[in-house]
């Protein structure tokens, strides 16, 4: 080996090389076939040797550690208080949001609680049929009035069997646009209506509930909910025209 | 058998490599106060990014990167030593005096803080002897002919900064005023 490749081996019998003992010490063997080299590389370690001493010689402030750890100490305090006030937030803000949640549901117009086959058909809902089935459960004919005004088949969309006071009841549905109405075609035996009055009137988390005044009939006691901002006489027939 | 918590960590890495990294920072930045402040800020900055160490058995290598960021970035903030320009010191080595039994630790931080920071830090860790030249290529993120290269340079100009001759005439890095 010439001296120029055993100075770039040489290079690479540092311990921290991590090379192979046996070639570590082959290379140191290979230094010695260039006399001049392994002279000049015997004294590049000696001048290593003592630049590293001198590198390492620095004094360690003894309370250093313990300064570090105490520092580290309050920063997993500090990051501690912080996880659990993120935590808090974190609960708050889902409560606050199911307490919302929870709000809108109470408060929206809740979802009809029908028991019916489905909407009917449009040939199911022409006046005579729903007068018929109006007769089979004992109901007077026709639609009831509101005033002078009778509420418009045109506007009933279903009719059928609903829940009235967990109790099966007759009930009709009726919608203009958004506006809704639910009439219950309440048999007065059957169930106590005392304290609903023919004037009462009640505003609810499913609507507003009004007591159809129905005149001459104490049979059955018809009572509305409306959809919010909804009024009976808007299902009602439409006004004739006066003739010319 | 539990993971160790963190607290239990922190204390077993603080007393096995505080004194490398206070030694290290102090040869970098070349003050007590600052190294001690550089060690503080490394353990809190690994610390805090514990989490993302994948593979433990390199957390030596890690501890001594951060450190070495960290007194970057306190460097660029405030670069005001002179430092000599080894960019026209040759490959080849030239003939040095390497008659150099023993050093003066002050006389060495001199030297160091005289060297551009890209020839410093290669320079202490490979006297730290820890370090191989593939790790001190891995911490400064240089191909590994660079780093040698770098190396080699720097060694030349610490023979020359601190052999015996040197102190009746100075070396050619000072005396050709190539401080830049």
């Amino acid at each position: 080996m010439d001296c120029r490749s055993a100075r770039l081996l040489a290079e690479f019998v540092r311990p921290a090389e991590g090379l192979p003992e046996a070639e570590r010490q082959k290379i140191l063997e290979q230094l010695q076939d260039c006399p001049e080299l392994a002279l000049e590389f015997s004294a590049q370690q000696r001048a290593d040797a003592a630049i590293a001493r001198a590198m390492r010689d620095v004094p360690i402030p003894a309370d250093g550690p313990a300064k570090v750890l105490a520092k580290l100490a309050l920063m997993r305090r500090k990051h501690a208080r912080r996880r659990t006030a993120l935590i808090g937030s974190a609960i708050a803000a889902v409560l606050l949001l199911a307490v919302g949640i929870g709000y809108w549901q109470v408060s929206r117009p809740a979802p009809l609680d029908l028991d019916l086959a489905g909407v009917q058909a449009a040939e199911a809902l022409v006046p005579a049929r729903v007068d018929a089935w109006l007769a089979k459960h004992g109901l007077p004919a026709g639609l009831p009035t509101v005033g002078n005004r009778r509420l418009d088949y045109e506007a009933l969309r279903v009719y059928g069997i609903g829940t009235f006071r967990e109790q099966p009841t007759p009930m009709l549905l009726l919608s203009r646009g958004h506006a809704q109405l639910q009439l219950y075609l309440v048999p007065a035996g059957r169930f106590d209506l005392t304290g609903l009055d023919q004037t009462s009137v009640a505003v609810t988390s499913r609507g507003t509930v009004e007591i159809v005044p129905t005149p001459g009939n104490r049979r059955v006691v018809v009572v509305a909910i409306l959809t919010p901002g909804a009024t009976l006489e808007q299902f009602c027939e439409p006004i004739p025209l006066p003739e010319a | 058998m539990g993971v160790p918590d963190r607290r239990a960590i922190f204390e077993s890495l603080v007393t096995e490599h505080y004194a490398a990294l206070y030694r290290y920072a102090y040869r970098l930045s070349g003050s007590a106060s600052d190294a001690e402040d550089l060690t503080q800020e490394t353990f809190c900055k690994a610390q805090m990014l514990y989490d993302q160490l994948r593979d433990t058995s390199r957390v030596r290598s890690w501890l001594f990167s951060i450190l070495r960021n960290a007194y970057l970035h306190h460097a660029r903030a405030e670069r005001n030593h002179r430092e000599v320009s080894l960019d026209h010191a040759g490959d080849v080595p030239e003939a040095v005096d390497l008659n150099i039994q023993t050093v003066d630790s002050e006389q060495l931080q001199q030297a160091l803080a005289e060297l551009p920071e890209t020839f410093r830090t290669p320079v202490i860790l490979y006297y730290f002897e820890d370090f191989s030249y593939r790790e001190i290529a891995d911490q400064m993120e240089l191909p590994l002919g660079t780093v040698m290269s770098r190396l080699s340079r720097a060694k030349e100009y610490l023979y020359k900064r601190l052999s015996p001759a040197a102190e009746s005439a100075p070396c050619r890095g000072r005396a050709n005023n190539g401080l830049s």
